[in-house]
């Protein structure tokens, strides 16, 4: 297990990840699996091991893929080198899956043997066909008195063409099933392939920052081999590095002598400089190195955008390192600078989905301390100007004047829901009143569906899950993919406070739920927005034409009665600290809007109507 | 007569029972404990008669400084009497909750030179006395002005709060026609705040009392004001009412910035330019033997003194004395805080005449805030400052403090 064990050969290595969708329990069968292979002790355990972040302890969700290398003596008495990689199951973090399939030969789909296939279940199974590689079919939960595994590996079945025997019935809480799986890991998956006698050719799939050591860069060594001392190269960022130790995951970082071609593990190389590094970058040697790199990741493109200030105006800079930082161990977000009238200067960022942008946010609060203020979030769009000219935004700040707008185009997604066919009916309400079109019906088992539909990105992403959820009493499950840019009947609406325009508050909306958007987000304000010592009227707008308004009334009353002597230094004390609060909010002409003002108005569900 | 002169404050902070608001320094009262307090105020009164302080005013505040037991109430007011009640004493308050004053201790105070007498109504109706956890009964008030009046004090001051759970408009008029009745010569009145830590505020967050929404307490605010105006009383602070000549001195004196000493535990000092307190802490307090710890001492600065001045005098009816304020500021009230100015007074909670600043009726109503933007919005760079600032009296140089850090 360590540095001193004999090197395993390659025909020994099994790279696999687990898959599967939201929930299914990779990271529980991961720590069984760990368990099992004596990776860790009973006593350094707990549950989902490989969730390290805080974040992902907190919501029990996965959010990064997590490489880990685990020994295992097979019952041909052999050792082998088993490397798992978990994987997160929310849509969000999908190009994390596609990434970890193109370091393995192998996956694992976990499918939950009460709740059945689901949307993230086909999309990722797909994702794995498609890499192809060798699929093992694990029904997992089985323990549940709910479980129903004839009936899902009938699902697999009919999806998949997975025969019923191909399929491992476990349970990652009670651990039945667990010598199953290692040993089907074990003679089903190939090894790895590539040559260990040639020139260096691995590709960087992760990195993250360490205050003491540098740039910590997380590689899949695809071919020959890399170690303490060699001097490497990034191609494409054509930066030098000596390497002072490579290692692997045990699931702490634990060096070796060397990583060889078909091995996951780490660099540590006194990197300072985050430029140096971009995921997707292959590294050779500096002498002898490889001429051709291996084919880059496509970045995924980000979807939703949204506007990230800091709380205080003059943590500009710290605000930019942090995202510096973050982006290493994340670089599937985006991030420009962009100003407000309202929030002074920030950043416009990309995410993948709301998600996301909330993991995001939140883990750059809590990785450097920083206070943000975040606008709503809003899709891009395709503008066509009249003078045939064909561009795309990410605020609706940067949308022109309507009289040069021919058409003004949203992206679109294939959407696939899975539902119990009970629900086809209530889904398909659901689905009409968020503008899609349905394409496609198909019945996974008698009693399952799913529905292909074309719907805007937009409303899929904002407010819709909590929505299909209550819709098919939590049974719904959705995935989806872009698919096109098409024109829509989309207009800006702005929000006025005191009659000044808030660009921070600007949306793009249908025209058709115009007025109820503006209804709403006038409400949140009236409800953030502190009464002042004047009435503050607050308007939403299309254009010049007002669609609704509404009143903050002034401060009815805001006095300290009672004022002897020794409350003197107390009441200075209170001003001042009022005065502290007040520089925290934000000035739009007279009036102070609180930055919780900004993120109030991204919640648009129909509370209150 | 100088507008501010140095003031006494002594604290008594014994009460029987806490009332549901009250978030002031009070401790339980415990005869034996409240006679060792008093000897630890009269060693710490002596040792200021020693500094060669003469106060102008003397106000007796608490707690309730009337359930001290006779002989300590005798000591504590012979002792204040002899040693600082000479020619410069011009005026002498005791605060004193109707039920806990009687016909000998009113006679002790009146001998010793105590003439004026504060006490806390607070309202007649007995729902309210109810919520606000008074001890008295709505009749014990006027009984207890009665008494007072007999033994010869003419002074008399009576609070009451405005806006409790359940008040009414009809509540408040009863409120005003016991008022009239008693005709007191200041009367006192008070916004019910929820301060966090109060009984009533437990019960608020509780659900067990519903605060009445700020607007309707207003409305009522505003009757018991228009009430009061025609009983004859005319306001000269945010929450204080008199008939002619009957202001509080020794309040008035710290809303003009004037300097002050206090003694007792948790009590407040001003002199020599810097605030600070005595730890609030009874048992500490008694075993300091009249030393008791400073705290929270604190170095105005000239900056400071000028905001405090100007938040201070907002509170009177009178207002802030623009020439005084600019000749001390070395430069113009616009040019520190004019768009501030223009802005409250476009919003009608200011007037700005040729020689005051003062609050509006509305902008009493919110008076907080309207400071807060005003101090918001002041520019200290445009103010030449000469460093004046201590108290506005030249406090007697023995009154200096030393601060013990
Ligand atoms: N009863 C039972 N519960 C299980 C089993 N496996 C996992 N769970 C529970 O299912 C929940 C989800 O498990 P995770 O391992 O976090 O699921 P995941 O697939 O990693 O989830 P994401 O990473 O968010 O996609 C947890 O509450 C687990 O305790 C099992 O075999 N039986
Ligand atoms: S009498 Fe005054 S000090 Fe005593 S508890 Fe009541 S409000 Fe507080
Ligand atoms: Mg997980």
């Amino acid at each position: 297990m360590s540095d001193a064990t004999p090197p395993i050969p390659q025909e020994r290595i099994r790279n696999f990840s687990i898959i599967a969708h939201i929930d299914h329990g990779k990271s529980t069968l991961a720590d069984r699996l760990l368990l099992r292979t004596g990776t860790i002790t009973e006593r350094e355990f707990r549950n989902q091991m490989l969730d390290e972040m805080d974040l992902e302890q907190e919501r029990g969700i996965t959010i990064k893929a997590k490489a880990v290398r685990m020994i295992h003596t097979a019952e041909d008495g052999l050792t082998y080198q088993l490397n798992l990689i978990d994987t997160p199951g929310h849509v969000d973090f999908n190009y994390e899956v596609s990434r970890s399939l193109a370091a393995c030969q192998g996956a694992l789909l976990v499918v939950d043997a009460a709740q059945g296939i689901e949307a993230q279940t086909v999309a990722n199974a797909f994702l794995a066909i498609e890499h192809d590689l060798e699929i093992i079919p694990v029904l997992n939960k089985i323990d549940l008195p709910a479980a129903r595994p004839d009936e899902v590996k009938e699902e697999l079945q009919s999806t998949f063409g997975f025969r019923p025997g191909e399929s491992i019935a476990a349970s990652a809480k009670t651990g039945v099933g667990t010598d199953e799986i290692l040993e089907t890991v074990v003679t089903l998956v190939p090894p790895p392939t590539g040559a260990r006698d040639v020139p260096l050719r691995a590709s960087i799939i992760d990195s993250h920052y360490d205050t003491y050591r540098g740039v910590i860069v997380y590689v899949c060594v695809k071919e020959g081999r890399l170690r303490a001392g060699d001097e490497i190269l990034f191609m494409q960022k054509q930066s030098k590095h000596l390497v002072d130790e490579v290692g692997i995951f045990s699931p702490g970082m634990k060096p070796v002598d060397a990583l060889e071609a078909g091995e996951v593990g780490y660099i540590v190389a006194s990197i300072k400089t985050i430029h140096d590094v971009s995921i997707g970058d292959t590294v050779t040697t500096r002498v002898a190195g490889a001429t051709e790199p291996l084919p880059g990741f496509k970045n995924p493109q980000p979807m939703v955008f949204c506007g990230m200030y800091p709380a205080d105006n003059t943590d500009f800079e710290s605000l930019r390192s942090a995202l510096e930082r973050l982006w290493l161990n994340d670089s599937s977000f985006t991030f420009q600078p962009e100003t407000s009238d309202a929030l002074g200067f920030g950043f416009r960022c990309g995410f993948l989905g709301l998600l996301h942008m909330e993991i995001t946010q939140e883990r750059i609060e809590r990785e450097s301390g920083l206070d943000l203020v975040q606008t709503a979030p809003t899709v891009t769009y395709e503008i066509l100007r009249k003078d045939g000219e064909l561009f795309k935004i990410e605020s609706p700040a940067d949308l022109p004047d309507a009289m040069h707008i021919e058409e003004i185009r949203e992206p679109m997604v294939t959407a696939n829901l899975i539902v119990p066919s009970e629900f086809i009916g209530a889904t398909m309400r659901l689905m009409e009143e968020k503008r899609g079109d349905l394409q496609k019906t198909e019945y996974l088992s008698p009693t399952r569906v799913q529905l292909t539909y074309e719907a805007p990105l937009q409303e899929i992403i904002i407010d819709f899950y909590d929505k299909l959820k209550s819709s098919t009493r939590g049974y719904g499950t959705l995935d989806y993919q872009f698919s096109r840019y098409r024109k829509g009947d989309l207009v800006k609406l702005n929000i006025l406070v005191g009659g000044d325009p808030v660009d921070a508050l600007s949306i793009m909306v249908h025209r058709s739920v115009s007025d109820r958007r503006g209804r709403q987000m006038l409400r949140r304000l009236k409800k953030v927005i502190p009464q002042h010592l004047f009435q503050i009227p607050l308007q939403a707008a299309i254009g010049a034409k007002v669609i609704a308004r509404m009143n903050i009334g002034a401060l009815s009353k805001n006095v300290t009665a009672k004022c002897y002597g020794g409350d003197i230094s107390r009441k200075r004390k209170l001003l001042e600290k009022q005065k502290e609060g007040k520089k925290r909010m934000k000035q739009v002409g007279r009036v102070n809007i609180p930055q919780d003002a900004f993120m109030a108005v991204l919640r648009l569900d129909d509370e209150g109507e | 007569m100088k507008p501010t002169a140095p003031g006494l404050y002594v604290h008594v902070p014994f009460c029987t029972v806490r009332c549901s608001y009250c978030d002031f320094h009070v401790a339980g009262y415990r005869a034996a404990v409240a006679e060792r307090y008093v000897d630890a105020l009269l060693e710490e009164l002596a040792a200021l008669e020693g500094e060669g302080f003469r106060p102008r005013t003397i106000f007796i505040g608490g707690g309730t400084p009337s359930v001290l037991p006779p002989d300590a109430w005798g000591r504590l007011l012979r002792f204040l009497g002899r040693a600082f009640g000479g020619d410069d004493l011009e005026e002498w308050t005791v605060e004193a909750n109707p039920g806990t004053i009687d016909r000998e201790k009113a006679e002790i105070a009146r001998e010793a030179g105590v003439d004026r007498i504060s006490t806390g109504a607070q309202t007649f109706s007995a729902e309210g006395l109810q919520v606000l956890g008074r001890e008295h009964g709505p009749e014990v008030v006027a009984g207890a002005h009665a008494l007072l009046r007999e033994a010869g004090f003419e002074r008399l001051s009576l609070d009451l709060i405005i806006g409790w759970p359940g008040q009414t408009a009809a509540a408040v008029d009863e409120d005003l026609r016991r008022v009239r009745e008693i005709d007191p010569g200041h009367v006192s009145l008070y916004h019910l705040s929820y301060e966090e830590g109060t009984a009533l505020d437990r019960q608020r967050r509780a659900g067990r009392v519903e605060p009445l929404p700020d607007p309707e307490v207003i409305t009522l605010a505003r009757r018991a004001l228009s009430g009061l105006r025609e009983a004859g009383y005319a306001r000269y602070e945010v929450s204080n009412l008199c008939r002619s000549g009957e202001e509080s001195l020794h309040n008035l004196n710290y809303w003009l910035r004037g300097g002050y000493r206090g003694v007792g535990s948790g009590a407040a000092n001003f002199a020599g330019g810097a605030r600070w307190r005595n730890l609030a802490d009874v048992g500490a307090y008694i075993r300091a033997g009249g030393r008791p710890e400073r705290v929270d001492v604190e170095e105005i600065g000239a900056v400071g003194a000028l905001e405090e001045r100007l938040f201070l005098s907002l509170r009177l009816e009178r207002g802030l004395d623009i020439a005084e304020f600019e000749e001390r500021a070395g430069a113009s009230l616009s040019a520190i805080c004019g768009d501030a100015i223009d802005e409250l007074v476009g919003d009608g909670l200011l007037v700005r005449g040729t020689d005051s600043l003062r609050a509006t009726e509305r902008g009493f109503e919110v008076l907080d805030a309207v400071i807060l933007k005003l101090w918001d919005g002041c520019d200290w760079e445009e103010a030449r400052i000469d460093g004046d600032t201590g108290p506005d009296d030249a406090s007697p140089a023995g009154a200096s403090p030393r601060l013990d850090r």
